[in-house]
């Protein structure tokens, strides 16, 4: 047997969506079959009569509590409820509000109130985050590999229209302005602007810079395929105008792997027009090296080349005659091979020089070898191996456990995005591998003096572990070849 | 060229998208990092997206639809029956959201259409309608927004039914809505008792001529400017129209009471416009709509103009896409029910009002109207979130009407199908619920979304039409 | 919300920072200690045994003797703190800043075009030539070190404007390469007369170091430039551009008109 309840109150207002809210919590209370709180309106008044409800006479100014019970005992705890519910609706919310982080670049963007892009989503969806950026006026720095080149095309096109720069895709390494985006070094603000389509290759022009106490205005990555036949340059193109315009850049250099020759063409006679005089640092077969092309840089800028940095006791030969190259940077890799290769002969790779001379995916041949650990071959599904040294550490040990390596090879790329300590996993390895036979370790660590690792700490910890270490990757391989031709011997 | 771009200048701020170790690393050197909550965009839509995001058109085409959208003011100029402002003839109905057949129709698109047979003396009884409309013969229905107009809910128009004229003055292109019934058992949610065809009669005889000789004499009232200051008042002019009805009342008030018509029947109508909140709701569809038919047919825009449902479907149409409806199964709000009636009782979502989230408003202006968000069991910082979060799939926001707690922020405007695609982010509608069986009525109102579904199938028609133009 | 001290690679207490490189040098040197000067929301200044040295909220104008930082305020500070730098980082309160990013602040070499488009421009530089004597001014554009006495610390303020002007000359006349050996030694010889700030950005100033609004207007010429940088401080702006055009009017074989006002 259910009983009603009806009681009007006279003046008690709330708005008809809280008084929806208080109605739907006291239904759901327990022995409540039925409630409706709500102002005594014409419509109310209605809806209440269509439940069953018998009123009395209430002015559209009374709030009526109307509950049907499954017995009397149940009143006090509905009406509880009733006043819980009132209460909690006028009292609303409490606590702070937390503003959700923007969902698109373009929002960021906005929120920031405009500044630079750094895409690194998959590359799928990179163009799309770019463009946020292109569409708001900014330039856009762009990590994610994988992008189709005709994407990057269109993107690039559009960029040019619009006077924007788009660095990248799979560019891995900029400065602009002081500030170190992916994997990028600490450097003093100077007269030298630097253009690359080539990360690791940028890298070690701005350690031998710093080495030379010449400081840096930027460096504007442009992405490995920039100077490819099929993009024509137009980044390159663009961030030569940019460094152009900049009062503080005096010299402009451009780091890139071989272009396609005919875009070399157009945009050595695009620099040719500029007041900055550019100087090009194109790696390539029977091109000058990386610290080749800097001393000359120097040369440009009447600063003297110093004696370029080494740490440690040189090394020692030992029986072997195959140099075995473990590297994370492409672009030093690339370099190593150019310079030993001339003195060598075929060196096999995950990179290699020409094709025949491929490596298979167990990484390990017989005779001179040189790996590229951060290439996409060989990051997928694993993090950089400037971020993650494990598999080249396994590396390590394997060739140095080999009879025939003569000298192992290495770089070590200091900066931001790179680990905090790469010395403390790489000197125990070194002393590790040295430890039967004493195979002589080489490494290039590739820094600037003002980076948060510490270039001399890093490179102190891995010379006494045992390694020659040199800030020049050209010096560390010529060391290298030495040493496994028993020059050094 | 600007000097802040000088390569040897850090950057003010980096927004960072994708892997969080960048934008850590930035952040350590003493720069603003604003960082991207970025997620997989919705299923398929990866080369859509890329295609016309990369279309050289969109850009420019999406500002040009919104500036013309924001330029568009809304005056009312005139009331008066659809025969003679849409042509419309006798046995000729229009009807809420994309093109439906009878068979397909919902229980209050039914409702709606055989009371409005009946109030057209088409048939004597609302129920011998049903064999009228299954039948096809002497009837067609056809959407309201085939004829620049917009219905409320069940949307239905019929010849004698008066409506409200609204007109932007720098083009003279028009928009048209029929007058608002009320709450409770009305047509427009499937309601056709005897009270219903009663109240529409003397909305026809009384109200319709009383208003037009009133707009006709007063000012022109402007609309647009109207839903500013409601969104400084509590409403957000879809499911709260108080302020705008109070506004409306007021400037009308003085023409009413000047014209022909006796004491009595003007006390009569200022009693049924003040009693009802939601008078305005059917002036401020038609003023969403004007704008938004603005920014219709750029070629390359990616902004939605219209969405509208029929009970059955939601359907969207998009700038660059033309006349094209893209089309999903209407969905259920989730809300408050009146009396006994539960989800059970609901029809889907039906009427062109969501015309208002369009144009920013409503759901979207969710913060203005706080009230509103306890359809839900919300709390105020919900609407705050809701009208933020709606932010992220609008292509800009309209200053003309600014949300106070938002810091005076513009509504959220111009939806973009692709950033409702890269976000899944869906627009947020405020709505009332119509029971589901022909002749109930209102049973709620709540908070509804459109089916996902249709925002990929709009953006594949982007796409497919890019394509085209990249390959002529 | 992301955390976004989840991800920082920087300790917990520990400021990201910018600054120059003399400010890194310092901090990386033996370890100083010292006061707290000046404390505000946007700026805290300490003196580290008469070198000045400060942390600046985001969107502080970063002077060359500061560590710009990202933090919306700073920390509550008072007056008279003790401050530490070591092991590369300033430590004010609870607060340690490093000098992570390197940030130049020296003024590139002028371009003819520039500074005709400066002269054309004719900014009104009255706020702060009002309030200066006329002889010095005139003195100082010569490059004549008798200027110096009579400017040094005059003015009101962290920075008095007479400082503002020597400063502006001091970085203008060298990017020109104009003798300012004279004006340099004299305005060492007064520092004692200015605040322990005004004297640090003085020195500054004599390495050729300025603020980023000041650098980007003489080298540009551009009016918006110009105009923010006369909205810098009540008349420091306008103080330091004097200053500069003091610097181009003999550098040039065109004299520079002064202004009518």
């Amino acid at each position: 047997m259910t009983v009603e309840h009806v009681e009007i109150r006279p003046g008690a207002y709330a708005d008809s969506v809280a008084l929806l809210q208080v109605s739907r919590d006291v239904a759901a209370t327990p022995g409540v079959a039925a409630a409706q709180v709500a102002m005594a309106t014409e419509l109310n008044v209605e809806v209440l009569q269509g439940m069953g409800f018998t009123l009395p006479t209430a002015s559209p100014n009374d709030m009526v509590v109307a509950l049907r019970l499954d017995d009397e005992d149940a009143l006090t705890a509905a009406l509880a409820a009733v006043d819980a519910a009132l209460a909690a609706a006028r009292k609303g919310s409490s606590g702070g509000e937390v503003v959700a982080p923007p969902r698109t670049t373009a929002s960021a963007l906005r929120r920031a109130g405009g500044g630079l892009a750094l895409v690194s989503v998959p590359g799928a969806s990179a163009l799309v985050e770019a463009m946020d950026a292109l569409d708001a006026g900014s330039d856009v720095m762009i990590f994610s590999d994988n992008v189709p080149v005709e994407q990057e095309l269109a993107m690039k096109r559009i960029a040019r229209d619009r006077g924007l720069l788009v660095m990248g895709p799979d560019c891995g390494t900029a400065v602009v302005g002081g500030v170190g985006l992916g994997f990028a070094n600490t450097v003093t603000p100077g007269r030298v602007g630097i253009v690359a389509a080539s990360g690791t290759g940028c890298q070690q022009i701005l350690a031998l810079l710093d080495a030379a106490g010449v400081g840096v205005a930027a460096a504007l990555g442009v992405g490995g395929r920039d100077l490819s036949a099929a993009i024509g340059g137009i980044s390159t193109a663009t961030a030569l105008e940019r460094l152009d315009a900049d009062p503080s850049v005096e010299h402009i250099v451009v780091v890139s792997k071989p272009p396609a020759p005919e875009v070399a063409a157009a945009v050595e006679k695009f620099a040719a027009d500029l007041s900055t005089p550019v100087r090009f640092a194109l790696l390539g077969s029977g091109q000058p090296d990386l610290t080749t092309q800097v001393e000359a840089l120097l040369g440009d800028l009447g600063v003297a080349v110093p004696e370029w940095p080494t740490w440690g006791t040189p090394a020692v030969g030992v029986d072997g005659s195959a140099l075995r190259g473990l590297f994370v940077g492409g672009t030093l890799c690339d370099e190593a091979m150019l310079l030993a290769a001339a003195e060598l002969g075929d060196i096999r790779s995950n990179i290699p020089l020409s094709p025949e001379l491929e490596l298979d995916s167990s990484l390990l041949s017989p005779g001179h070898l040189m790996i590229d650990f951060g290439d996409d071959g060989l990051t997928r599904g694993r993090a950089h191996p400037m971020i993650d040294p494990t598999l080249r550490l396994e590396h390590l040990t394997k060739v140095a456990a080999d009879p025939e390596t003569a000298v192992i090879l290495m770089d070590v790329v200091l900066g931001h995005g790179a680990q905090d300590d790469p010395a403390a996993d790489l000197a125990p390895a070194i002393a590790a591998a040295r430890a039967g036979r004493a195979v002589p370790v080489v490494v290039a660590c590739v820094g600037t003096t003002s980076d948060q690792q510490g270039l001399a700490r890093q490179a102190e910890t891995l010379a006494a572990a045992g390694a020659e270490v040199h800030l020049s990757n050209a010096a560390a391989t010529r060391r290298a070849v030495a040493l496994a031709t028993g020059g050094a011997r | 060229m600007s000097t802040t771009s000088l390569p040897s200048q850090s950057p003010a701020a980096v927004a960072a998208v994708g892997a969080d170790m960048f934008a850590a690393s930035v952040e350590a050197q003493a720069v603003p990092v604003e960082r991207v909550d970025w997620k997989p965009p919705m299923d398929g839509t990866v080369d859509d997206l890329a295609t016309v995001a990369a279309d050289p058109l969109r850009r420019d085409a999406n500002a040009l639809a919104v500036s013309r959208m924001l330029d568009v003011q809304a005056l009312v100029v005139g009331v008066a029956p659809a025969s003679e402002l849409l042509g419309l003839e006798q046995g000729q109905f229009l009807h809420a959201g994309p093109p439906i057949e009878w068979s397909r129709a919902s229980g209050p698109l039914r409702g709606a259409l055989m009371g409005a047979a009946a109030f057209e003396d088409l048939v004597e009884n609302p129920e011998d309608a049903e064999a009228l409309f299954a039948s096809g013969a002497n009837v067609s229905l056809e959407p309201c927004h085939h004829r620049s107009a917009v219905g409320p809910m069940a949307g239905v128009v019929s010849p004698s039914m008066w409506m409200f004229v609204l007109e932007d003055p720098a083009t003279g292109r028009r928009t048209y809505c029929s007058l608002n019934e009320g709450l409770g058992k009305v047509l427009r949610y499937g309601a056709y008792s005897p009270e219903v065809l009663e109240r529409l009669r003397w909305m026809r005889d009384v109200l319709g001529p009383l208003l037009a000789e009133g707009v006709a004499a007063a000012e022109p009232m402007d609309a647009t400017a109207i839903l500013g200051q409601m969104l400084q008042m509590g409403d957000e002019a879809h499911n709260r129209n108080r302020a705008g009805t109070l506004m409306m009342l007021r400037d009308l008030a003085p023409a009413l009471v000047r014209s022909s018509r006796s004491s009595d029947e003007i006390a009569e109508a200022f009693a049924f416009m003040g009693g009802n909140d939601h008078f305005f709701l059917n002036i401020a569809m038609p003023a969403c709509k004007l704008a938004l038919d603005a920014a219709r047919d750029v070629p390359g825009s990616t902004m939605v103009v219209a969405m509208a449902r029929n009970g059955t479907d939601f359907g969207i149409q998009v700038s660059g896409t033309g006349d094209q409806w893209f089309t999903g199964p209407a969905q259920l709000a989730d809300g408050l029910f009146l009396g006994d009636y539960g989800p059970d009782d609901a029809n889907p979502d039906i009427g062109d009002s969501a015309i208002t989230e369009t144009a920013g408003i409503g759901g979207f202006a969710m913060a203005a109207a706080p009230a509103i968000v306890r359809f839900v069991g919300g709390t105020v910082p919900d609407a705050l979130a809701t009208s933020r979060r709606m932010r992220e799939i609008t292509i800009t926001e309209n200053n003309r009407w600014p949300i106070p707690v938002l810091d005076f922020a513009g509504a959220a405007t111009g939806i973009d199908v692709t950033s409702v695609c890269r976000t899944g982010i869906l627009p947020q509608i405020n709505t009332g619920m119509a029971g589901k069986v022909a002749g109930v009525g209102q049973v709620g109102a709540g908070l509804v979304t459109p089916p996902a579904s249709i925002f990929p199938a709009a953006l594949a028609e982007l796409a497919r039409r890019t394509r085209e133009r990249a390959r002529a | 919300m992301p955390d976004p001290s989840s991800s920082s690679p920087l300790p917990s207490g520990r400021v990201a920072g910018a600054g120059g490189t003399a400010l890194r040098t310092l901090l990386d040197g033996p370890a100083a200690s010292g006061t707290v000067v000046h404390a505000g929301a946007q700026a805290v200044y300490a003196d580290l045994g008469g070198r000045v040295v400060g942390v600046l909220a985001r969107g502080a104008v970063h002077v060359p003797c500061a560590i710009a930082t990202t933090l919306p305020s700073l920390p509550e500070i008072t007056v008279g703190a003790p401050v530490t730098a070591a092991g590369g980082m300033l430590t004010v309160g609870a607060m340690s800043v490093g000098v992570d990013r390197l940030v130049g602040f020296a003024l590139p070499a002028l371009d003819a075009a520039a500074t005709e488009r400066l002269r054309v421009l004719d900014p009104d530089l009255s706020p702060a030539r009002d309030q200066l004597p006329v002889s010095a001014l005139e003195r100082l554009a010569a490059g004549d070190p008798d200027a110096v006495p009579a400017l040094v610390g005059r003015g009101d303020g962290l920075t008095p404007v007479g400082d503002d002007v020597l400063a502006g000359w001091l970085v203008t006349a060298r990017a020109t390469g104009r003798d300012h050996a004279p004006v340099t030694a004299a305005v060492r010889a007064h520092l004692h007369r200015t605040t322990s700030l005004s004297a640090t950005l003085l020195l500054h100033a004599a390495d050729g170091e300025a603020i980023a609004p000041f650098r980007t207007a003489v080298a540009s010429g551009d009016a918006d430039a110009v105009a923010g940088l006369l909205a810098v401080g009540h008349t420091s702006g306008a103080g330091m551009l004097l200053g500069a055009t003091l610097a181009l009017l003999q550098s040039h074989s065109e004299p520079l008109e002064g202004s009518p006002r």
